[in-house]
């Protein structure tokens, strides 16, 4: 099972990640920003919060005081 | 409301406890497992927290953990996108993890709670990295409304993040990404000079002043692009964290013009002068970001966290730089930290916060177990330690008489500290005016490296007569110059020798504590926090007029800092400590009797 996922994953490295990755380069999409611009004014970037953040109202019903 | 904060899976793993927003209990995974930065899930530690605040899982009606899983996944597989066909090493070893367990962290949590009881993952959230550091910078603060600085290695993307904090609201405003990091750049030469990541860092920062900053200007121009408002990005072309296993690669050894030191290697100038440059750098770096967010700020106060927010002397710096009048950093200030940020976050998402008190809310950190005194004598005869049993004068009395005849005790009293610092709780103390003590503490104590220096605590009222620091600094992580009057000026002779040659020399009437540089990583001790330890420096202070004291954590290299008085026995017979103090018990090491046979090994740090 183990040696099938490693198998899987290495085809789809070469075949698929890599041939986007080479496009994208092509493209000149930077995609983690990871390049540097001697011309740029500014790296920061403005905070956009995660959706995947989950703080919601939490009930209450078990509450016990220690 | 009951809430429970978790960090976990990557370095360090934590647990705390908040009951009203009140941090009950808190403690590192390491403690409990006795394997030094245990990344496991803290289960121990969990167990330990609901033991403390009385509670059982089903009690608990929230479990926070401090990132999102799921996020991080993504940023991996950006980077694969972004570097491929480069970094299949990385994706390889990766990438199986992940699919099989990583991504399934939500089920691994709440299966593991269920061991404790009945737990559904209803009750389980999620916050972001960035955001828990900043939770637990701000929260325990003693600020209605601060500036916060967030810097570390990595979270999920976020690297460096700036926000605002206001009563109970955090609002991040800008960040930087991954692989843009300062904590990595840091860890990076951490690794070259041959010392291992996320714990290493302290070496480095404690060979810097051996050295010159020779490399900083090339570090600035070849790998750092630094703009006027702090932002930053590293040079990728010297890396290796983002496709491979290591933390740096050949162009980076070609830059400095030698291979990375194997960690046998013994170190040379150029180490020294190689760690000299990397700490200006960072001090350049994070000076430059609190001076431009001064420029935004309308509070006057900063607040810290994350990773980098450990490095004391960086920390020293800006606030000798004046440009924020108050400085509060969280004492855990690496990802255990989040532990309490993420359940401030979750407690603070409903109700208000008000500081009334000009006091944090970390309690001194002093927020671990503690062994009542009947209970540490059972412990102890079970272990076959002679001992006496004092009243709290005479232990003092005792202890003080013991330190002031240069004896090495070790301290273990209260609750243990939660962070990195061992802060007089758990702490190995000597007398900071004896000129071998910090080889002795070293060599037979520590048996770690004999250029680290060691540390000092002081009577919070009397920290300005010694050091060049005006306010207290309860946790260690300000970093200050002693006070001209206490230095000894050095010969011509001794001014020429060099590297621990001249650490060697007393070079001021503290010699133990005095770095090559006469700063000092102060530790001002409170009688509101800790009254015994007050009360044991002062009674040094009576017989020796120093009222300092060498505090080194209670441990060995490579060992966690004790938990138990069964820890803290077996460090004392197998190193030359030679009194214990375990609450009101004090053991003579001449007076053993027992041999410890099964000595534990830890793996050098």
């Amino acid at each position: 099972m183990k040696m099938l996922l490693q198998v899987f994953l290495t085809l789809f490295f070469y075949f698929i990640v890599t041939p986007i990755a080479l496009v994208l380069r092509l493209l000149n999409v930077d995609v983690i920003k990871r390049h540097i611009d001697h011309n740029a004014e500014t790296y920061w970037e403005n905070y956009q919060a995660s959706p995947n953040n989950h703080l919601p109202t939490i009930t209450r019903t078990n509450s016990r005081k220690p | 409301m009951n809430i429970l904060g978790v960090s976990a899976f990557y370095h360090d793993s934590a647990a705390a406890l908040i009951t009203g927003g009140l941090i009950i209990a808190a403690a590192q995974e390491e403690r409990f497992t006795r394997i030094k930065h245990d990344k496991n899930f803290p289960l121990s530690a969990i167990k330990y927290c609901l033991k403390e605040a009385k509670l059982k899982i089903e009690d608990i009606d929230a479990v926070v953990f401090y990132e999102l899983p799921e996020l991080k996944f993504k940023r991996l597989v950006k980077t694969y996108f972004s570097f491929a066909p480069e970094g299949f090493e990385s994706y390889i070893k990766a990438m199986p993890l992940w699919l099989v367990e990583k991504l399934y962290q939500k089920q691994l949590i709440a299966k593991q709670l269920a061991t404790l009881g009945k737990f559904d993952s209803s009750r389980l959230h999620f916050t972001e990295h960035h955001l828990s550091h900043a939770a637990s910078a701000f929260f325990p603060s003693p600020f209605q409304e601060a500036s916060i600085l967030v810097v570390d290695g990595v979270g999920e993307n976020a690297t460096t993040t700036i926000a605002h904090g206001k009563d109970n609201q955090i609002t991040i405003s800008q960040q930087l990404n991954f692989p843009h990091s300062l904590g990595m750049l840091y860890a990076a030469f951490t690794y070259y000079l041959g010392f291992k990541i996320n714990s290493g860092e302290y070496k480095v920062m404690g060979l810097a002043p051996y050295g010159r900053p020779l490399y900083a200007e090339k570090i600035l121009q070849e790998i750092v692009d630094l703009k006027p408002d702090g932002s930053f990005r590293l040079n990728q072309l010297y890396f290796n964290y983002c496709t491979g296993l290591t933390m740096t690669n050949a162009a980076f050894a070609d830059l400095f013009g030698e291979p990375r030191r194997s960690s046998e290697a013994d170190l040379t100038q150029k180490h020294f002068d190689i760690a000299a440059s990397i700490q200006k750098v960072t001090e350049e770096i994070m000076l430059t970001i609190t001076r431009a967010l001064a420029k935004q700020d309308t509070t006057g106060n900063l607040c810290l966290a994350g990773g980098v927010a450990l490095n004391c002397v960086a920390n020293g710096k800006i606030l000798e730089d004046g440009h924020f009048k108050n400085i509060w950093i969280q004492p855990a200030a690496g990802d255990a930290g989040s532990a309490i940020g993420t359940a401030l976050l979750a407690h603070y998402a409903d109700n208000p916060r008000t500081v009334t008190a000009k006091r944090d809310e970390m309690q001194g950190s002093y927020l671990g177990p503690v062994f009542a005194q009947a209970d540490c004598a059972k412990r102890l005869e079970k272990l076959g330690a002679v001992f006496e049993v004092f009243n709290d004068e005479e232990l003092i009395a005792q202890t003080a008489d013991a330190l002031a005849n240069e004896k090495v005790v070790g301290w273990f009293q209260g609750r243990m500290e939660f962070g990195p610092r061992a802060l007089g709780n758990r702490s190995i103390l000597a007398d900071p005016r004896s000129e071998n003590m910090q080889k002795t503490l070293n060599l037979k104590v520590k048996f770690r490296e004999s250029f680290r220096p060691f540390a000092p605590s002081i009577l919070a009222e009397d920290v300005s007569d010694w050091f060049e620091l005006d306010r207290p600094s309860p946790y260690m992580l300000l970093v200050a110059p002693i006070k001209n009057a206490i230095k000894i000026k050095m010969t011509a002779e001794q001014e020429a020798l060099f590297g621990i040659d001249k650490l060697n020399v007393p070079r001021s009437t503290i010699p133990s504590v005095t770095h090559i540089d006469y700063s000092a990583r102060v530790q001002t001790v409170h009688q509101e926090t800790n009254l015994r330890y007050h009360q044991l420096l002062t009674a040094f202070k009576a017989r020796t007029g120093c009222p300092i004291l060498v505090n080194t954590s209670f441990n060995v290299r490579g060992e966690p800092i004790v938990g138990t008085p069964e820890d803290a026995f077996t460090c004392f017979m197998t190193t030359d400590i030679d009194v214990l103090v375990v609450e009101n018990c004090l053991l003579r090491k001449e007076k053993q009797v027992v041999t410890i046979t099964d000595k534990p090994i830890f793996e050098p740090d």
